[in-house]
């Protein structure tokens, strides 16, 4: 499209035909929407003044960092404990020595946004210094909230729907004060405002959120409810997580504090969770499954973390390929169930990741701009 | 006047780092504000400036350069900002972007000195202005004023330099995007 048109958008004066080439750019995604808004905020205003001597403090560091150490592989037993590494892994980042062109470019972990799609269908970027305000609702300090609204304009519901990108995060605050974290690859539907004395029902679309749920007896409404493809959640009050990815075929909902109950759509059967108890549902056949467990796994990417314990490489591979949206292929398929156990830091490049997990010595990576590649380490 | 850039180019061969930072702080305000002019964004036009340079002190033993040194660099920001927009779907057949880039910062870029069409769309549109408008808006832009240094000096209020900087921004972009 020529930039021509987001000029005359701006300045009203699109013909027809221009309008629907100019929609159909816009409509076509975030990021074109996200554009179009930086341009009309910033089209012919005067730039800042721009401070050379601290960006060469940034790109002379640059000029001298090492290249990255060879892959080199320890033959140590398959299934390294990821967690006892992680000092040696620090040690080795210390090993580094040929310097030569720093050109490749470290894939970056991922952020906070989100694109908001208001009732009418408009979409809005919040991104990690995004401010937005409209009608209840407001951004602060990366999540947006919703206020309670004046008792007379809550008779009709009006849904909000929050879509979390692939290397996103994003946080919700609903008008009953009830927290959601939502993790990356996740859409959420919701009532802009609760209305009293009827259920309050939210829609997890896809992906994983954590919900910190305030009790029906401290608001002047009903039960909270999780709705999932599959299955609902009838909070008593509480804090839990739920994980919905759609690619995994199944639900997983984890009990943190209070108390839940859970209705299988399949097969129609209700289950209570008690705190640290975990099920997980196959939406395929409607089976299902409790067990206990240690919650702080299944929350710890709202903590900033990466945390595993027992868990399959192709699991970690998924999370991983979440969070920096990279696109990531086995070699070989048996490698998917190698497992793992370990905890790193979400707020790193994905190369110190992937260091570490071939430090045990079964596998190696290879990394192609964001695809990345697993195989037998020879 | 600029070096001769067969030796500002040898000297960067040579790792003359020196020679470089003085180039790199020289240079880089003014190219941040040029790519901002394509992406609309600070970080971004930054991130773009500085990888440029880094490119540069990275491959210059196979570099050769027939233009300026600023020339040279001035024409691989762009190119990287072009890259960009045409990853969302972009194009700029008119030089719209360009034009505007001329009016906020008249006489920078290097690459289209002399291009007299490009000046004299700019003049006209500039000259369409009536007179007041005319005067806050080249001493907003050409002369970098603030708006209560053209308030104090025109003996108006910073409202009406608002005003008018909003008008004369809205008809430069008519104007353009006919």
């Amino acid at each position: 499209m020529d930039f021509k048109l987001i000029l005359k958008k701006i300045n009203g004066s699109l013909s027809d035909s221009e309008k629907m080439q100019f929609d159909s750019w816009y409509q076509e995604s975030p990021e074109h929407q996200q554009f179009f808004r930086k341009v009309r905020a910033q089209v012919l205003t005067k730039k800042e003044q721009v401070d050379a001597e601290a960006a060469w403090n940034e790109v002379q560091v640059k000029l001298a960092v090492p290249k990255k150490r060879k892959r080199k592989l320890w033959p140590v037993a398959i299934a390294a404990s990821l967690a006892a590494v992680l000092t040696v892994g620090v040690y080795l980042n210390q090993q580094k020595v040929d310097y030569a062109s720093p050109i490749s470019s470290p894939i970056e972990s991922g952020a906070h946004r989100a694109v908001l799609t208001l009732e009418d269908g408009e979409e809005v970027f919040l991104g990690e210094h995004s401010t937005f305000h409209q009608a209840n609702s407001t951004t602060r300090d990366q999540s947006l909230v919703y206020h309670q609204p004046p008792a007379e304009s809550t008779e009709k519901i009006v849904y909000n729907t929050l879509s979390i990108p692939k290397s996103g995060q994003y946080k919700l605050v609903l008008t009953d004060g009830t927290q959601v974290w939502l993790n990356s690859d996740t859409r959420i539907k919701y009532p802009t405002a609760f209305i009293a004395d009827q259920p309050r029902e939210v829609e997890l679309i896809y992906g994983e959120a954590f919900f910190e749920v305030t009790p029906s007896k401290r608001v002047k409404t009903n039960n909270f409810f999780v709705k999932s493809q599959g299955q609902t959640i009838e909070v008593i009050g509480t804090a839990f997580n739920v994980r919905n990815y759609t690619e995994e075929d199944q639900i997983e909902t984890t009990l943190v504090e209070g108390e839940v109950s859970v209705l299988n759509a399949i097969s129609g059967q209700q289950m209570t969770l008690m705190p640290n108890e975990q099920v997980s549902l196959r939406t395929h056949t409607g089976h299902w499954q409790k067990k206990v467990v240690n919650p702080e796994y299944a929350t710890a990417w709202k903590q900033g973390y990466f945390k595993f314990k027992e868990e399959s490489l192709h699991t970690i591979m998924r999370a991983i390929s979440r969070w920096y949206d990279v696109e990531v292929h086995f070699e070989n398929e048996e490698l998917k169930e190698l497992e793992f156990n370990g905890v790193f830091s979400k707020n790193q490049e994905l190369e110190k990741i992937i260091e570490i997990l071939e430090f045990g010595g079964a596998i190696e990576f290879s990394i192609n701009d964001h695809q990345i590649t697993v195989r037998q380490s020879k | 006047m600029e070096p001769n850039p067969h030796l500002l180019l040898g000297l960067i061969k040579q790792r003359d780092e020196k020679t470089f930072r003085h180039l790199f702080v020289l240079l880089y305000p003014e190219l941040v504000i040029y790519a901002q002019n394509y992406l609309f964004d600070r970080a971004m036009s930054e991130d773009v400036v500085q990888e440029v340079f880094i490119f540069v002190w990275e491959n210059a033993e196979t570099l050769e350069i027939a233009v300026s040194f600023k020339s040279y660099i001035y024409r691989m920001v762009r190119n990287r900002c072009l890259n960009h927009l045409r990853t969302l779907k972009l194009t700029d057949p008119t030089k719209a972007i360009e034009t505007l880039f001329h009016i906020e910062q008249p006489g920078t870029s290097p690459l289209d000195e002399g291009d007299q069409e490009k000046i004299r769309k700019i003049n006209q549109i500039v000259s369409t202005f009536p007179a007041g408008m005319q005067k806050i808006f080249k001493m907003r832009y050409y002369q970098g004023h603030t708006y209560n240094e053209i308030a104090a000096e025109l003996a108006v209020t910073v409202n009406t330099v608002k005003t008018q900087l909003t008008r004369a921004r809205k008809r430069i972009i008519d104007q353009l995007s006919r």
